[in-house]
């Protein structure tokens, strides 16, 4: 009898771990998406992580490249579905940017109390670990993807469709799902702390995105 | 003496077929019992199954978190020195360590922040892209040689098209005493559907003059027609 009620208990136990476990994505989420932001300028539109509570931004390069500097917007996550969105859109300066690397730091220049920070992890994930994203694919807000590192990739080159300037930087290639609109949005680890950029992937073949890696982003946020 | 001989065949007869009654009814009580247990007994080995593989999932997967990440080495301080030090090869900054704990490790980006940054502030209505000046107006004492690496200006072409709106021409100086490296000119379809779309018109490289190849079906892929594109062209400033 004894011996019955101790299995059951250890089912029981285990069945909790692994609903814990399951919730990840949804605590990930929800934990970490008031700090992603979506950012609107007069030639598109891409999405951005808060890393300060002063309203640093960190985005990417060819996300703010081609605009207007009037014309960058911030809309915080609290417009979820973009009602009285006005309430939460806010100016942004350009601090600094890089773009060989393709990383942009930007801030709000008058920064509401309620940022939610996202927290840069300094560790470098391995192959095959979980990577969690949330951006606004095709105009699609707040959108939450899930994959894995597939590989890290020093001193990768890329160029985008059309455009003269080669870009070079340390990143992970990814199976996490990101499109266009992505760009800039952050890389999460399991436990929501970002690990990466969002920057780029290929047309032509599925699951294979690429991410701004945290080695990178951090020599971005040192230097002058 | 005298003996007699019953026959008690049809005793015998009546016992065996009493027996026989009752082994059917055994058998008939054990297909029913089996009938009523079956379900229960599947139900008990799949419960020992689920809980065997969830102990064996759950220990994989401690086993896994325990040996995922990789650690970069060193501590980022706050002086940017120790950091270009520490991290000037990006190879160095890996290293493979267990990592048991279940917490991350973070970086202090206000301290980073702090120790790195001067936050230029550019005049309303102007990019930091379009005006080099800007990042030029670095505070006392600080080398603006030892921090401009390279800048792009760009030329804006107000162009009256249907889809074309203006020809941009970009010039990238290697840094703030070079001379231009490369330039580029393009446009961009900012009505289409699928999003912005560029199309690369002319580069040129080291002195050497590209100009890409534009043909009816590259501008249906962009967009506008072969007649607007070129009219276009026609406003680079390269």
């Amino acid at each position: 009898m004894h011996y019955l009620k101790l299995k059951y208990l250890l089912v029981l136990v285990i069945s909790g771990f692994s609903l814990n476990t399951l919730s990840d994505g949804r605590d990930i989420f929800n934990e970490a998406s008031p700090g992603v932001v979506y950012i609107s300028t007069d030639k598109g539109t891409a999405s951005g992580v808060i890393i300060s509570n002063r309203g640093h931004i960190i985005t990417n390069w060819h996300a703010i490249n081609k605009a207007d500097q009037n014309s960058i917007q911030a809309i915080l996550h609290y417009s979820y579905n973009f009602k009285e969105f006005e309430d939460h859109l806010f100016d942004i300066e350009i601090i600094k940017v890089d773009e060989i690397s393709d990383l942009a730091l930007i801030k709000i220049i008058s920064p509401p109390e309620y940022l939610k920070v996202i927290k840069i992890s300094k560790v470098i994930p391995a192959i095959g670990s979980e990577a969690h994203a949330i951006g606004h694919p095709h105009g699609e807000v707040w959108t939450y993807t899930k994959g894995y590192i597939s590989q890290h990739r020093d001193d990768y080159e890329w160029r985008y469709e059309n455009d003269d300037l080669q870009h070079a930087a340390n990143v992970y290639q990814i199976q996490t799902p990101i499109s266009e609109g992505s760009s800039g949005g952050p890389l999460l680890n399991r436990f929501g702390n970002l690990i990466g950029i969002n920057t780029f992937g290929s047309k032509d073949t599925e699951s294979l995105n690429f991410a701004v890696d945290v080695s990178q982003l951090i020599k971005f946020l040192a230097s002058n | 003496m005298t003996s007699t001989i019953c026959d008690s065949s049809a005793v015998d007869q009546y016992l065996l077929e009493l027996s026989n009654r009752e082994i059917e009814r055994t058998r008939r009580l054990k297909i029913e019992n089996t009938r009523r247990e079956t379900p229960l007994q599947i139900l008990r080995i799949i419960g020992i199954g689920f809980a065997i593989a969830l102990v064996l999932w759950a220990l994989g997967s401690a086993f896994k978190n325990a040996n995922s990440f990789h650690k970069i080495s060193e501590i980022l301080g706050s002086s940017q020195n120790n950091y270009q030090e520490h991290y000037s090869s990006s190879k160095d900054i890996r290293e493979t360590t267990d990592q048991g704990s279940s917490l991350d490790q973070l970086i202090d980006v206000d301290a980073l922040l702090d120790s790195s940054s001067i936050e230029i502030s550019p005049e309303p209505g102007t990019s930091i892209f379009e005006n080099p000046s800007i990042i030029e107006e670095y505070p006392e004492g600080i080398d603006e040689h030892e921090i401009v690496r390279n800048y792009v200006i760009f030329d804006d072409v107000e162009f009256d098209g249907q889809v074309i709106t203006s020809v941009m021409t970009g010039r990238n100086y290697p840094d703030v005493d070079s001379e231009v490296d490369h330039s580029w000119c393009y446009v961009t379809n900012n009505t289409s559907s699928s999003g912005s779309v560029k199309l690369n018109l002319i580069g040129i490289r080291n002195g050497e003059r590209t100009d890409y190849l534009i043909d009816e079906a590259e501008a249906i892929r962009f967009g506008a027609s072969l007649e607007e594109i070129k009219s276009a062209k026609e406003q680079c400033t390269i």
